[in-house]
């Protein structure tokens, strides 16, 4: 229940910010602010007023993927051949765990953002998008070179497109798998052909982002144990488009 | 990478930043990526207490960002603050979803490294010339130390009630008491 009076109103509006309102409450909160301008301006004035504390925490540097990943999923529809660039460097002005400068990123991050352009994927964009979940998969020791891309639906329908070349498998067979926690470990999504570009399957649990996406390299007929045996071929973490 | 377009963007203000990305300028988006993405990274990590979940967290924030960027109004308040709240909320909101059961396992060394950190807030406030970080301060400074140090306990480590009754050793309706006690001086000392 939002307070009536303007004093309780205000602390109400401190308590959201803090983060000291429950699950419902919040969620209440946020609502409010939606309809209710003066209990907007409340929130946003304690954010303002608090905002100085945020400035003091150590700064962390970001990692190589994460702008490529952001990229990837605001790039803009009607946007030419002409990729984003990278950051050209990402400092870390405080804090003495991460005060170094990052590195320039690789020009495969340009290329993961024009691949998914050319094939007209266009993880996000103004239209509203039916996809609750976007992975996009690279190998683990090339996260520039996107090699698939997951979609997961509403109703937690999955397609896995790839994007490159066929992965080559010797013999052995592509694994599809997913983790949502880890305490439950990977479950498999099935076998996908290597010169499959589309594969669809149904995801089992809730859609959140987070949850990880891979393909494995497993002996012919797949995993033996149920989990993961062979190496990564290609790795991603959903995020919402919601 | 296009120069010009870097250099333009690299002196705007962060409101003009976020109006470009409300134009779907995605150079203006990565002209806050390389302003602020170091530090809204390190609000995630100290709020959740787990890298990964930080780095997730902050890609989402951007991509609300962009999604979001019209919904930023300039006579609300501060762009900065604005900015930030949106990884804040997230974290928080993540907080909530893992019943903060990993974070929290060992109470005795998040209370303590809480504590430590508390100290080292208000140092760097202390650092900071901003006209807004002086005011908060000086604010902070008037209330008793135990409130003082919830009040940062909360905004920064994420600390829920609970956890706050359980750093400070006293009942919960206790720390609601004096939490409210803290923010309604808070109020009134900043306007």
């Amino acid at each position: 229940m939002i307070p009536a009076s303007p004093e309780d109103r205000r602390l109400h509006a401190a308590l959201y910010v803090l983060g000291l309102l429950d699950e419902t409450e919040t969620a209440e909160a946020r609502r409010h602010a939606e309809s209710d301008a003066g209990f907007a301006a409340e929130i946003a004035g304690w954010q303002a007023r608090l905002a100085p504390l945020a400035r003091t925490v150590d700064h962390e540097a970001p990692p190589d993927d994460l702008w490529p990943a952001i990229a990837a999923a605001t790039r803009p529809a009607d946007a030419g051949a002409d990729p984003a660039a990278p950051p050209a460097a990402v400092t870390a002005p405080r804090g003495g765990r991460s005060r170094r400068a990052f590195a320039i990123l690789s020009l495969a991050a340009s290329l993961l953002v024009g691949v998914l352009a050319g094939l007209g994927i266009a993880v996000l964009t103004d239209a509203p998008e039916p996809e609750a979940l976007v992975a996009v998969l690279v190998p683990p020791d090339q996260p520039g070179q996107p090699g698939y891309i997951v979609r997961v639906d509403a109703e937690r329908n999955v397609v896995l497109q790839r994007l490159g070349d066929a992965p080559a498998t010797d013999g052995g067979a592509i694994e599809f798998w997913t983790l949502a926690d880890p305490a439950l470990g990977p479950s498999s999504l099935g076998l996908v052909e290597a010169s499959a570009q589309r594969y669809e399957a149904v995801l089992e649990g809730d859609a959140a982002p987070g949850r990880l996406f891979e393909l494995t390299l497993e002996p012919a007929g797949g995993s033996p144990t149920g989990r993961p045996t062979g190496p990564v071929l290609y790795i991603g973490r959903a995020v919402s488009v919601d | 990478m296009d120069q010009t377009r870097d250099t333009s963007h690299s002196t705007q203000t962060l409101a003009a930043l976020i109006a470009g990305c409300a134009r779907r300028d995605q150079a203006a988006l990565q002209a806050i990526y390389e302003r602020y993405a170091s530090l809204m990274l390190g609000i995630a990590r100290r709020l959740t207490g787990r890298a990964e979940q930080a780095r997730d967290i902050v890609q989402e924030a951007f991509i609300d960002l962009w999604r979001n960027a019209e919904a930023f109004d300039p006579a609300l308040g501060s762009a900065e603050a604005w900015l930030l709240s949106l990884v804040r909320y997230r974290a928080l909101n993540q907080n909530r979803a893992n019943g903060r059961a990993l974070r929290l396992a060992n109470a005795v060394e998040v209370e303590s490294g809480a504590a430590a950190g508390t100290t080292a807030a208000l140092d760097r406030l202390g650092d900071d010339r901003l006209a807004d970080a002086i005011a908060l301060r000086d604010c902070l400074d008037r209330l008793a130390e135990d409130r003082r140090a919830m009040v940062v306990q909360a905004y920064l480590d994420g600390h829920t009630h609970d956890d706050l009754a359980r750093a400070f050793a006293r009942p919960l309706g206790t720390v609601k008491t004096q939490i409210r006690a803290a923010l309604r001086a808070l109020q009134e000392c900043l306007g």
